[in-house]
């Protein structure tokens, strides 16, 4: 299966390629006042407003750097009716590909709630590396301000 | 793309010990690897490459085209082979070109006037008709040196294939595959002589070379002609 890589900290994780549509550069978003901090703000792409989330903000604790490196992952999202709608997902040292096989992730053993976006896990190198759940990544109350 | 300002790497081996330098000494790790492009160690430091201050003109740049439309992806193209026969440029549909190969001996077939089938060839173990598509064409011997010191041109053998009959033919020269869309194909010039107009589709530019586009069926017709 196919992935794309990202650090956080000195961490590597994964998200599942299949739910990428595209990966475009740090773009200039539209802010939005008083929204919590993970909204990075509203990206014009392709004549559709997409709301992107800042995932190093949500993972992380900082705000995304504004470097080469960063940049947004266009994910189709499903929500819980099946309805798709795409998001933008802010990410630092969004560079690589990789590929592994699903079987040979395992669990993690470390489960902070139910809902936690952390998935599985694989070694790779000598390093842990983390699946990241797209669908799990944005807080519900974001639910709430974005998909209304 | 907007210019960039070089990275600054600490350590650029490719260009002191791998296969961008000079001279020696030479690294250990390209035995294995071949290619400075395929070493972890390059790989790395290409990573390091985005981990620049994101350029202001290079984000407003991309704000602008992800705010237009998609391009479209081209869907009516044509892939064609395009080849060198004196010194015409011809192309034939890609999906009938079974093999190119190294110029292979053709053996002469006795009592045979024909100026457009040339012999039978080995292909692999196996005879197969080889014709003159120059002479079927009417083109006659390149007037002039085509390939220079660096880039030589090649003779090379044309295995075609055209429902399930295999012929071949030699070409001056390959040039190389080209995609084309059926909408940017023009007509033939008034000035191609008649006998090769017969067999070309119409015409297409590539590279400021003026292509013949060959008709395949019409080609194949008129050679099962000449040849019984």
């Amino acid at each position: 299966m196919l992935f794309m890589q990202f650090v956080i900290g000195d961490d590597r994780y994964l998200l599942e390629a299949k739910d990428i549509i595209e990966i475009v550069p740090y773009a200039n978003l539209k802010r939005i006042p008083k929204a919590p901090p993970y909204v990075a703000g509203l990206l014009n792409y392709r004549g559709d407003t997409v709301p992107v989330i800042d995932i190093c903000y949500l993972m992380g604790d900082k705000l995304c750097e504004l470097k080469l490196s960063s940049r947004i992952a266009l994910v189709n999202y499903k929500n819980d009716t099946g309805e798709s709608t795409c998001i933008g997902l802010l990410i630092e040292h969004l560079t690589e590909t990789v590929r592994f096989n699903e079987d040979d992730f395992s669990d993690s053993g470390v489960n902070l709630n139910d809902n936690s976006y952390l998935g599985k896990v694989i070694i790779d190198n000598d390093c842990i590396v983390q699946l990241v759940d797209i669908r799990k990544v944005i807080p519900e109350e974001a639910y709430g301000i974005l998909f209304k | 793309m907007t210019e960039h300002t070089k990275p600054t790497l600490p350590d650029d081996c490719w260009h002191s010990i791998g296969v961008w330098s000079k001279g020696v000494p030479r690294c250990p790790r390209l035995d294995e690897v071949t290619h400075c492009q395929n070493c972890d160690v390059f790989h790395t430091a290409s990573l390091k490459a985005y981990e620049r201050a994101l350029p202001e003109d290079y984000r407003l740049e991309w704000t602008k085209v992800l705010a237009g439309n998609k391009e479209e992806v081209v869907s009516d193209a044509r892939s064609v082979i395009v080849f060198r026969i004196g010194d015409e440029w011809v192309a034939i549909a890609t999906g009938l070109c079974k093999e190119i190969s190294r110029m292979m001996k053709i053996h002469r077939l006795p009592h045979n006037r024909s100026q457009i089938l040339k012999g039978v060839v080995n292909n692999g173990g196996e005879i197969r008709i080889c014709f003159s598509l120059g002479n079927l064409l009417g083109i006659a011997k390149a007037s002039q040196v085509f390939g220079d010191g660096i880039h030589a041109a090649y003779a090379r053998m044309i295995v075609m294939d055209v429902a399930g009959r295999r012929y071949v033919f030699p070409v001056s020269e390959i040039r190389g595959l080209y995609h084309y869309r059926e909408a940017d194909r023009g007509p033939l010039p008034n000035t191609v002589s008649a006998s090769s107009a017969s067999y070309m589709k119409g015409v297409i530019k590539w590279d400021g070379l003026n292509i013949g586009c060959l008709d395949e069926t019409l080609l194949t017709s008129q050679l099962e002609r000449s040849i019984r």
